[in-house]
């Protein structure tokens, strides 16, 4: 194989790479974000401006 | 004006005949045709038949256009929530109900009567208004009809029916197009609210920003103020504490300014809750403090106050007890039991966990949800998922997490 299309293998290989890091990270927060709300203790009556 | 139906009314109210009142003036079957708006008479015609019941034409002419800029009035203050000034015309209107029966804004008042009675939170009248509406539908234009679907969402929100509430909303929400102009802040401010009542912060945010939007552009500063309220409570439930705080101020200063004192008690319980939420237990006690001597003792917020307070004493390690005795005494007056079940809640989380967690199960869960309280049914359902997952009883974990998942999508 030669070196340019090594190369362009090896950068498709990170961008892959990059991209699952970035989703895992992301559903790590997303999962966070979750488990915060739920953890909260119970909220008292919501008042809403009227109708 | 439709000429005929006035005609009419006269005479039913004078007990003539057609055949007494058109007698010398000209035939039955032309008063007939007349009195069903089907055909419009030379004016002289007109006259003459008013004249025989002693009613004048050009009075008449006038009377109707100031009930039409009554009823336009009455249905700006109401876009407006002008409400001092829709009660006036209420009354002012409601003089002239028989004869606004017979002339064609029958439909249009009718409808805002109904619009007025919700404001009012006069579930009897308002009840009664429905069946009523119902009976017209037959006789609605496009735009009424929408506008009756509209109105009996709003209904549904006063009766605490949130689905079907949003049910009749969601059919509004055909594109755009479909919304009235004049009530594009209207349909964007209850579909805010409603979400804030589903738990769908993200898709209330949206709508409470477009309404924001819309009352801005046409100056309407009370409606303004509601819609950046909403917003502001997404904001804290979002954890956007900043933005949250700068318009909780706002609010705050703009509702002391234009005097909406109501406004300004919900806009500091609000506030309260940003400031739980960052953890200053002690001074959202303090303000609660403040808050609770300004209301009324009989009312629903000032128990939604005492509960509020209750939480934020047990957070900062005050002594709750005699703020439980005193919602105790309150709700021996009135029973409510939304009220009961969070106060015994507050007075369980201070006691064992296994306690709590079946009062959560037995008492509130079934409750919150027989009475349509989505957002307080999930709260439970997740501490109940989290609460089996612990104990290992994975049947019943997976139970409460099938329905907070259900109830739990974001809805556009």
């Amino acid at each position: 194989m030669k070196m340019g299309k090594k190369i362009a293998a090896a950068a498709v290989i990170a961008a892959v790479l990059v991209g699952a890091i970035g989703q895992l990270e992301e559903t790590e927060v997303k999962a966070a974000t979750a488990s915060q709300a739920e953890a909260k203790p119970m909220a008292v009556p919501v008042i809403l401006p009227p109708l | 004006m439709n000429i005929g139906s006035v005609i009419k009314y006269y005479r039913t109210k004078n007990s003539m005949t057609q055949l007494k009142l058109a007698d010398g003036i000209c035939s039955i079957s032309h008063l007939s045709k007349i009195e069903s708006n089907a055909y419009v008479p030379h004016e002289s015609t007109i006259e003459a038949l008013l004249a025989k019941m002693g009613v004048h034409w050009q009075k008449e002419v006038e009377r109707h256009k100031r009930l039409e800029r009554q009823l336009g009035e009455f249905i700006d203050s109401s876009l407006h929530y002008d409400l001092e000034n829709m009660r006036k015309l209420y009354y002012q209107l409601k003089m002239e109900n028989d004869y606004i029966q017979s002339t064609e804004l029958v439909n249009q008042y009718e409808l805002y009567k109904f619009r007025y009675y919700i404001y009012e939170i006069d579930q009897p009248q308002a009840e009664r208004q429905k069946n009523m509406l119902e009976r017209l539908t037959g006789s609605f234009s496009a735009p009424e009809k929408w506008l009756y679907k509209f109105f009996l969402s709003v209904y549904y929100s006063m009766l605490n029916k949130t689905e079907q509430s949003l049910d009749c909303l969601e059919l509004l929400d055909q594109g755009i197009q479909s919304i009235p102009q004049k009530f594009e802040g209207e349909y964007y401010y209850q579909k805010a609210r409603l979400m804030i009542v589903l738990d769908r912060f993200e898709v209330s945010a949206y709508y409470a920003e477009l309404a924001v939007q819309f009352y801005q552009l046409h100056h309407n500063y009370i409606r303004l103020m509601h819609a950046q309220l909403l917003l502001a409570i997404n904001y804290t439930r979002r954890n956007l504490h900043v933005q949250a705080n700068g318009l909780y101020e706002v609010l705050q200063r703009n509702a002391r300014l234009t005097g909406q004192t109501e406004l300004f008690h919900q806009t500091s319980y609000n506030y309260i809750e940003l400031l739980k939420e960052t953890g200053e237990y002690g001074k959202a006690y303090d303000f609660l403090r403040d808050l609770k001597n300004s209301l009324p003792e009989d009312s629903y917020f000032y128990k939604a106050v005492l509960l509020s307070k209750i939480e934020a004493a047990i957070e900062s390690g005050i002594d709750a007890s005699h703020l439980i005795a005193e919602v105790r005494s309150l709700l021996e007056q009135s029973p409510d039991e939304q009220v009961e079940i969070y106060c015994n809640y507050f007075e369980k989380r201070n006691f064992s966990q296994p306690d709590l967690m079946s009062y959560c199960e037995v008492i509130m869960f079934p409750f919150f949800r027989k009475n349509g309280y989505i957002k307080e049914s999930k709260k439970i359902a997740a501490d109940l998922v989290n609460y089996y997952q612990q104990q290992k009883e994975w049947e019943k974990a997976n139970f409460y997490r099938s329905y907070y998942n259900r109830n739990g999508g974001e809805l556009l």
